[in-house]
């Protein structure tokens, strides 16, 4: 049974809600800017530290996994509280 | 590696509850009464029951094989398997798309590495640690970050001067340090900021080590 391959912004949701405290008010909001894909991710207040983590490790290894698992360079990721 | 307390009306329903809300299975934990609880008379009086639930590692170990596989299934055919002794966790990666996984110089592997990390503390009330391997990438890197490293010993010997190394990722230069540090006559530091920091081997007569920083 072929499974439909998950969508980038489905696959960046399931992983911050694991690694944040409030999983459930995790929004993941995909949308083009100046030709570039962005991926806004919605966090609760105190979960965006988490999420970004020491020196943006956390962040920049979302980037790195999500552009590996997708072929893609060319994204940004934002967290908003 | 967790405890939670639960109570409900009795011993039972606090146990369905606990498994309800962790998605805990049988095996994946033991628990202690705290309290029976008691009906009371007539409904006065009545006491909940309390029960101390503690996670063992079969949760964690199913409940990161699910979090990877979830994360990694954009990826084509990957099997995740995690296997626990103590604290640590090992997570291996199989599947047709390895190098995709890997990533240049191991960067996809440290970053699940990362994530799982994170995943893992943040169920868990102690501290874990968890290492990330995608096809024997990180046992063959070794082997040939020691080969490596042996030369440098060498020509830092035969010249009685420093050598220095590609720039590389902490846990390599830690690997780098703790070879060096088997051999005599030669120490070894680093220099520079991430993420060029790189490792310098030097001959020292004395034979004394140089400071180690990760």
């Amino acid at each position: 049974m072929a499974r439909e391959k998950p969508q980038m912004k489905q696959v960046l949701e399931h992983i911050v809600k694991g690694i944040v405290k409030h999983p459930e008010d995790v929004v993941v909001v995909e949308f083009d800017e100046a030709n570039s894909k962005v991926l806004e991710i919605v966090v609760n207040e105190e979960d965006v530290g988490q999420v970004i983590g020491k020196d943006g490790r956390t962040i920049k290894s979302l980037k790195v996994l999500l552009s590996a698992l997708f072929d893609v360079e060319n994204f940004t990721l934002r967290v908003v509280r | 590696m967790k405890k939670v307390r639960i109570s409900a009306p009795t011993v039972e329903e606090a146990l369905q509850k606990a498994k309800k809300r962790f998605d805990l299975r049988e095996g994946e934990y033991e628990y202690t009464i705290m309290d029976k609880g008691s009906k009371g008379i007539f409904g006065l009086f009545s006491k909940d029951a309390e029960i101390e639930i503690q996670f063992n590692s079969n949760y964690f170990t199913r409940k990161l094989e699910e979090f990877l596989s979830n994360a990694l299934s954009a990826c084509g055919d990957v099997v995740v398997k995690v296997s626990c002794s103590g604290r640590r966790f090992l997570v291996e990666l199989d599947g047709s798309d390895l190098g995709r996984l890997i990533g240049k110089h191991g960067k996809t592997l440290a970053a699940l590495q990362h994530v799982a990390m994170i995943y893992l503390n943040r169920m868990s009330d102690t501290k874990l640690s968890v290492s990330v391997d995608a096809g024997q990438y990180k046992k063959r890197r070794k082997k040939n970050l020691e080969a490596i490293v042996k030369q440098a010993i060498q020509r830092a010997k035969l010249t009685k001067g420093r050598v220095m190394l590609d720039p590389m990722f902490a846990f390599e230069r830690r690997m780098v340090h703790e070879i060096v540090k088997r051999h005599r006559n030669v120490k070894s530091y680093s220099v520079g900021v991430e993420p060029y920091r790189k490792v310098v081997i030097e001959y020292s007569a004395n034979g004394k080590n140089g400071e180690e920083d990760n």
